[in-house]
């Protein structure tokens, strides 16, 4: 099995969501399942589209910062940002990337929401304990 | 600590002994309550990035004026060439203002209050040798000349409940706090104080990282005084993401799932815009606490002939919302720019 049959195998089967974008235009060129389950949306609703906008990415003032970084070169480390679903819900993202080849970013994406939910919950029960 | 000592000495069987329990418990219970929120502070922050501190302190000087009135005046002692340090926003605004709040106690009749910057090689001397890191830091001077305090309680002064203010005064947490936010950002804390003679904290702050400076350097949260945001939404998931989307913008998110939680969190900070559903109670309540208080309603308002008015200059943003519209909404309704 060559190298490239490997990866694709790898990049389908992974439990994280994983998505190949265009460095320059942020357009997703490959997606796998785990990032389509999350994000309940077709391959087509995905691939093709700018990943740091709306319908996707749901602040697009926090993609666009985010994408212009990785466009001047740099990589991100747990980035969190919203996505809207395709059911219509927000989740928040934790986003990290790779550069597997030249112009290309692969970002590995991890749902953080019941993470942060559970986060609130510890600020709001602190700060109802200093409310009195 | 106080409850144990009297314990181990009087013995279980002493009449007074339980009351004794309840206080240990009440007291191990609110040593927790303090670790949870020490905790939070560092769980909360953005990555420490870069940041230009003299901006961020012009731009937190408004906020301040407003918290001291007329009678307390703002000096500043800013180095131009100041280097970058490596810090989170929200967390050095929170210092700066936890600072004030302790002068403003301080200064009761006016006074002034310094706010110094400067390049410096190491930390100030009389730091143990264990808090004594390497340097180079930016150093930030913070002083008043107020009341101030005896030498004893210096080392005290960090400790979560203990006040310096007198007993009744104060929940003792702020200085905590600051503490561990300077701890956190790596840096180091410096006080000095005189009773009658006033005081001053001097807080070193790491510099930024070189290789992170080609990183834009000043974020746009940084630029301007950080608004307190009171949000009311029973949805848990709608509140973290809004209030996550915010909190990035560097604005100060109070988080309430109903009403009631968010009266008891407006006495404690008062907010300077309310978001929450069309139910127009909570706000003219609100704004008797706060009378600037700016309102933004989310979804659509259905009031009956008896409905109260909506405060005036109150917004609606009906549901759903993109988070674009949300943010601009905010934006207009506390009179920035976008």
């Amino acid at each position: 099995m060559h190298s490239s049959d490997v990866y694709a195998k790898v990049f389908q089967n992974a439990r994280c969501g994983l998505l190949l974008l265009d460095r320059t235009t942020g357009r997703v060129t490959e997606v796998n399942a785990a990032f389509l389950r999350m994000a309940a949306r077709g391959r087509g609703e995905v691939v093709g589209h700018n990943f740091w906008e709306p319908p996707l990415i749901a602040d697009a003032e926090a993609g666009a910062e985010v994408s212009a970084h990785l466009r001047a070169g740099h990589m991100v480390e747990g980035a969190e940002l919203p996505l809207q679903t395709g059911d219509g819900i927000w989740l928040l993202l934790e986003v990290s990337s790779s550069a597997p080849a030249d112009g290309v970013v692969q970002l590995e994406v991890q749902d953080a929401t019941g993470r942060e939910q559970a986060r609130l919950a510890a600020r709001m029960d602190a700060l109802r304990t200093m409310a009195g | 600590m106080l409850g144990e000592l009297l314990l181990a000495g009087a013995g279980r069987g002493w009449p007074v002994s339980r009351e004794l329990d309840e206080v240990q418990r009440a007291s191990a219970q609110a040593s927790a309550i303090v670790e949870q929120l020490l905790a939070f502070n560092g769980q909360l922050a953005c990555e420490p990035r870069p940041v230009a501190l003299n901006e961020l302190i012009e731009a937190t000087v408004p906020r301040l004026q407003r918290l001291f009135g007329r009678d307390i005046e703002i000096v500043r002692e800013l180095n131009p060439d100041l280097q970058p340090v490596m810090a989170d926003p929200a967390e050095i605004r929170q210092i700066l203002l936890q600072l004030a709040a302790n002068a403003r106690e301080a200064m009761p009749h006016g006074g002034i209050f310094r706010l110094e910057t400067r390049n410096a090689v190491a930390v100030a001397p009389g730091l143990g040798a264990t808090d004594a890191g390497g340097g180079p830091y930016v150093m930030l001077a913070v002083g008043d000349n107020g009341q101030g305090f005896d030498e004893p309680s210096w080392t005290h002064l960090y400790e979560p409940f203990f006040s310096t203010k007198g007993k009744g005064k104060g929940r003792g947490l702020g200085l905590a706090a600051v503490h561990g936010i300077v701890r956190q950002s790596g840096g180091r804390l410096w006080v000095y104080s005189e009773r009658g003679k006033g005081t001053l904290f001097r807080i070193y702050l790491p510099l930024a990282r070189a290789d992170l400076l080609a990183i834009p350097e000043t974020p746009p949260d940084n630029s301007r005084d950080a608004s307190t945001i009171l949000m009311v939404e029973a949805n848990d998931r709608l509140l973290m993401l809004m209030a996550h989307m915010l909190q990035r913008r560097g604005y100060q998110v109070l988080p309430a799932r109903n009403a009631e939680e968010a009266l008891r969190m407006a006495e404690a900070q008062l907010p300077d815009l309310l978001i929450a559903g069309p139910e127009p109670d909570l706000a003219q309540r609100l704004v008797r606490i706060q009378p600037g208080l700016r309102v933004l309603y989310l979804g659509e308002y259905a009031g009956g002939p008896d409905a109260q008015p909506f405060p005036p200059g109150a917004a609606m943003l009906p549901k759903p919302f993109d988070p674009d519209t949300l943010l601009a909404r905010v934006r207009e309704l506390l009179g920035e720019q976008g």
